[in-house]
């Protein structure tokens, strides 16, 4: 090896312009696939309306029938449009969960702020205690943020402690999910029949909470916390190269941790506490972004939210076909829509790790 | 000769003691509802009731002391249904001096307290049965010989209210009373089921029911084809979400409602200001306020899912209250879906005086008024 | 010209001092130091003390560079098994980000291009890097140190993995670099006759503190290899003239 005349080559550069173009190309994919479920997601209900008179309905809302107009804008839209926010929300909450912990079956509620959440609902539910008594209306929404956040404050002080590695974060975490879970169990002993199965419905999944209020509060936050992952996006990716690696590219870790520890607590306590827990979305959501686009976050970040937002508004539309009428929990579909789509991937590429 | 007269005096003697033996602790087998035979000593002076809401039965049977025999019961009635229980407790204040369990559905049923308190039986719901079994309960209860009978009012309380009031009216003696209600509770049924099997050709109203409405911000729970859903399908109309709903409970899109168009709304509600403090739904049950209640029942109907319904616009949205559906007195709710569905038919039929009439003639306390709620007021 | 001189250098892990009263010679840029010891005697602690990564007494003098300290010294940790779904052309980018901006120069993948081929990896360039051999990988890492080319670079065991002939030719490499871009190199080695070979002076750590640091040869003398390896061990010119290290057993 000569050190003095090397001639760069093209090939190693056009190579990566033509990968990060293909990456792009998937992108956009993405999301003509998520508009097509949205798309499908208000074309189609129990209250069968001809796609003529759902788009009239769209363009021209004043001039439809009333009951048309309600169905379209205060039924579907708001469902439509919080499958994507909160598919979105919980796939991102994921993917930089499985990027800070190093660990690929982290998702958000790895850290107990599902299990958090759901302990909160139920004490509205079951109990009728309001954490925040001012507005009792939303008692339950209220009661799961702030429960999760709780959670989230929890961990987030202990991971300031020195000395505390990764590892140890997930075991505390997994720690919390057991806590809440058990006091979850027993609210859910205590229960009325009514309770009970509020409480279940609500552990489910549902996005028939949906009301362009939460649309909006959802939206807001996915819109607050990507531009600070997006600004740090190099650094991110640097973390999956390992902590010294990253150290040595000069990332701050550890600050970088927390403050991506204090957006995913958003990210998935809001979201949570709107329409129940959905998992799945957080764990596999990442893991099929990954697969599509690899590591780069300036990749890895649009198509991790996109990737949820299509597998819950597919979801959203599945369920409508699956038992018309009827309200499925999502979870469950979720799981059902988003697993064979997941082996194919796996068995396709098996060449990537993790 | 006078062995005849010996005998004859034998026989008299057996004869006049014969029924007072009988009345002091007899050992009978009875069958219970889900066909198990055993063995109680009737009649029964110590009950232990597996629901607290078993003194529904309990006090209309015994209703000159509905407490005289109860030993223990379970803790629900107060939640459930609290302003019965408010009722009962302004009569009977030692009511609140009762020893309490957990349910044996949750499989908490404490063996030991039970046996301490000594009953000489236990009355289970039919849908503890499962726990029961799987807790052994029986067996263990058997050791000590304290018997155990199943009666159902709620799963298929069409069928079992009437063999479930018998085997109680048998366990406490008071078979007479128990055949009247049971008499009574026919006849009033047969008011309505007779006159619509009369009719040829009734056009039945779709009716959406909703269970619990206003509970929680979701819409909408609503009934199979068992409990309130058979009760509107008994009063002659038709379950909207019986073809969707695959089980006995579920929960409807709202969209469909729409879809559906139901010519009735029935929303069922209770005073669960324990459960959901300042909550939506609508606290029908005794003495409550019937413009609060219409009131409520009203904003529940400004949900999206109910824009534009045929109900809505005609004002054909009722409330009725909860725990009729897990009750022998749910014939006189019956009465009620009715006379809502087919005014006209019904005209006659006053389900408020029925409702009366069972409090005055077995309950130890009042009727008050506001079970039963219509937007509809001239209904 | 790069200099860097310690004086009285230590480095903390929470509250215990792991390396103490660390003070060498100048070195200069243009050649290379060999960092040898025991295993755990503190060379890697030394290593991040100097770029930053571990906070300690003392000075870290640095004289003589263009960059601000924080972009003029490299450290390049040991290998650790990463496994990043991404391609080792996109590993290497990463070190020449470090961390900052967002879109990617033609003139960062300029420099990702050349030090790819110098290092004979160029093939490799767009394979995932949990496909990638334990040398491979190792290969990788030594290109993620030098794309920003450092002023002083600080290798941890660069050649542990490698066959014979990778080594030979990395260090060879490393030489010829640093005597031509004038960067200041330290490596930490267990091969002491590639010490011998390629680095001009010799550092030995040993238990937290600096045992010798001079010219290579003046370093590494059969009881300096007694008292802190415990090998009983001979350093003879061979028929070259060259310096070898010859064991004959281990010590007590």
């Amino acid at each position: 090896m000569a050190v003095s005349e090397i001639v760069p080559t093209e090939e190693g550069r056009g190579l990566y312009r033509a990968l990060a173009f293909r990456r792009i190309l998937v992108i956009c994919g993405l999301i003509v696939a998520l508009a097509f479920s949205f798309s499908l997601d208000l074309a189609i209900g129990p209250a069968r309306y001809p796609l003529s008179e759902v788009l009239s309905a769209l363009v021209n809302p004043s001039g439809a029938e009333l009951q048309t107009r309600v169905v379209l804008w205060d039924i579907r839209m708001p469902i439509a449009l919080m499958a994507i926010t909160v598919g979105g929300c919980l796939s991102l909450a994921g993917a930089q969960m499985q990027t800070i912990l190093a660990n690929p079956l982290a998702s958000p509620f790895t850290l107990g702020i599902s299990a958090a959440a759901s302990f909160g609902a139920a004490l509205g539910l079951v109990a009728g205690v309001a954490i925040f008594p001012a507005a009792v209306q939303y008692m339950v929404p209220i009661n799961a943020f702030l429960m999760a956040m709780a959670a989230s404050l929890f961990i987030y002080l202990l991971s300031t402690v020195r000395g505390v590695t990764v590892q140890t974060i997930v075991l505390l975490g997994i720690a919390l999910v057991f806590t809440f879970n058990a006091l979850l169990s027993l609210l859910e002993y205590l229960a009325s029949e009514q309770a009970l199965a509020a409480v279940v419905f609500w552990t489910m999944g549902s996005l028939t909470k949906a009301t362009w209020g939460k649309v909006l509060a959802t939206f807001i936050i996915l819109v607050v916390c990507v531009p600070f992952f997006a600004r740090h996006s190099w650094a991110l990716t640097a973390l999956r190269l390992g902590d010294v690696k990253a150290a040595s590219f000069g990332v701050n870790i550890r600050s970088l941790r927390l403050k991506t520890l204090l957006g995913v607590s958003l990210l998935a306590a809001i979201p949570v506490s709107f329409v129940g827990t959905i998992g799945f979305v957080g764990l596999v959501g990442p893991h099929i972004a990954r697969m599509l686009v690899g590591e780069d976050q300036r990749f890895f970040l649009p198509a991790a939210i996109l990737c949820g937002s299509l597998m819950l508004s597919a979801t959203s539309v599945v369920s409508k076909i699956i038992l018309p009428g009827a309200i499925l929990p999502i979870g469950v579909i979720t799981a059902l829509v988003g697993v064979p789509f997941f082996f194919a991937l796996i068995f396709a590429d098996r060449r990537q790790s993790w | 000769m006078s062995k005849i007269k010996s005998l004859a005096a034998s026989l008299l003697v057996t004869a006049t003691f014969l029924p007072a033996m009988a009345l002091a602790g007899d050992v009978v087998t009875v069958t219970d509802i889900t066909g198990r035979e055993v063995e109680v000593e009737v009649p029964v002076e110590k009950v232990i009731l597996g629901e607290g809401r078993q003194i529904y039965f309990t006090a209309a049977l015994d209703g000159e002391d509905p407490f005289k025999r109860v030993v223990g019961w379970r803790d629900d009635f107060e939640k459930a249904d609290n302003d019965g229980y408010h009722q009962y407790l302004e009569k009977y204040p030692e009511m609140a001096d009762l020893p309490t369990f957990g349910g044996m559905k949750n499989g908490t049923f404490d063996v030991e307290q039970a046996v301490a308190l000594q009953p000489d039986v236990i009355i289970l719901n039919l849908d503890a049965k499962v726990a029961t079994e799987e807790g052994g309960y029986i067996e263990k209860l058997g050791k000590v010989g304290i018997p155990v009978v199943y009666v159902d009012f709620r799963e298929k309380p069409m069928e079992n209210t009437e063999p479930s009031m018998r085997l109680i009216g048998k366990l406490y003696g008071k078979e007479d009373k128990a055949e009247e209600f049971i008499e009574f509770r026919a006849a009033e049924i047969a008011k309505v089921t007779d006159k619509l099997a009369a009719q040829s050709d009734l056009a039945k109203p779709v009716v959406f029911v909703e269970r619990a409405g206003g509970y929680s911000d979701d819409c909408c729970m609503s009934f199979g084809n068992e409990n309130f859903g058979k009760m509107v399908e008994m009063a002659g109309g038709i379950n909207m979400a019986a073809e969707i709903i695959p089980g006995t409970f579920g929960t409807v899109n709202p969209e469909q409602i729409i879809a559906s168009d139901p010519d009735q709304i029935i929303v069922t509600g209770a005073n669960w200001e324990l459960y959901v403090p300042g909550g939506n739904w609508v606290g029908v049950g005794a003495g409550a306020d019937p413009e609060v209640s219409a009131d409520k029942l009203a904003g529940l109907m400004e949900r999206p899912g109910f824009t534009g319904v045929k109900a809505v616009r005609d004002n054909n949205v009722h409330a009725i209250w909860h725990q009729f559906y897990n009750s022998p007195y749910q014939f006189v709710a019956v009465q009620q879906i009715a006379k809502w569905l087919h005014p006209e038919l019904f005209a006659d039929l006053d389900p408020e005086a029925t409702f009366q009439e069972l409090h005055d003639r077995f309950l130890p306390i009042d009727y008050r008024p506001g079970y039963f709620v219509s937007l509809n007021s001239s209904k | 010209m790069v200099t860097l001189q310690l004086k009285g250098v230590g480095a903390r892990y929470g509250s215990t001092l792991a390396v103490e009263g660390v003070t060498t010679p100048v070195f200069s840029g243009g050649e290379l130091t060999a960092v040898i010891g025991p295993n755990a005697a503190g060379k890697s602690t030394l290593f991040k003390r100097i770029s930053g990564l571990l906070k300690g007494p003392g000075d870290v003098v640095l004289a003589g560079n263009r960059a601000a300290p924080r972009d003029a010294i490299r450290y390049m940790p040991q290998d650790t098994h990463a496994n990043a779904v991404l391609t080792v052309y996109e590993s290497v980018l990463l070190a020449a980000k470090q961390g900052e901006g967002w879109r990617v120069k033609d003139s960062e993948l300029v420099e990702i291009d050349q030090i790819l081929k110098a290092l004979q990896i160029d093939s490799l360039a767009f394979r995932n890097l949990g496909e990638l051999s334990g040398g491979q990988r190792q290969l990788v890492s030594i290109a993620q140190a030098l794309v920003r080319r450092p002023e002083v670079l600080m290798m941890d065991e660069p050649t542990s993995a490698l066959d014979l002939y990778r080594q030979v030719e990395v260090l060879n490499f490393m030489r010829d670099l640093a005597r031509r871009q004038g960067t200041l190199v330290l490596i930490a080695l267990h091969d002491l006759n590639h010490a011998l070979r390629f680095c001009r002076n010799t550092m030995v750590i040993a238990e937290g503190r600096l045992v010798a640091a001079g010219p290579s040869e003046d370093v590494i003398t059969s009881s300096m290899l007694r008292d802190i390896y415990r090998v009983e061990a001979r350093v003879e010119a061979c028929s070259r003239g060259e310096n070898h290290v010859i064991i004959d057993r281990s010590a007590a």
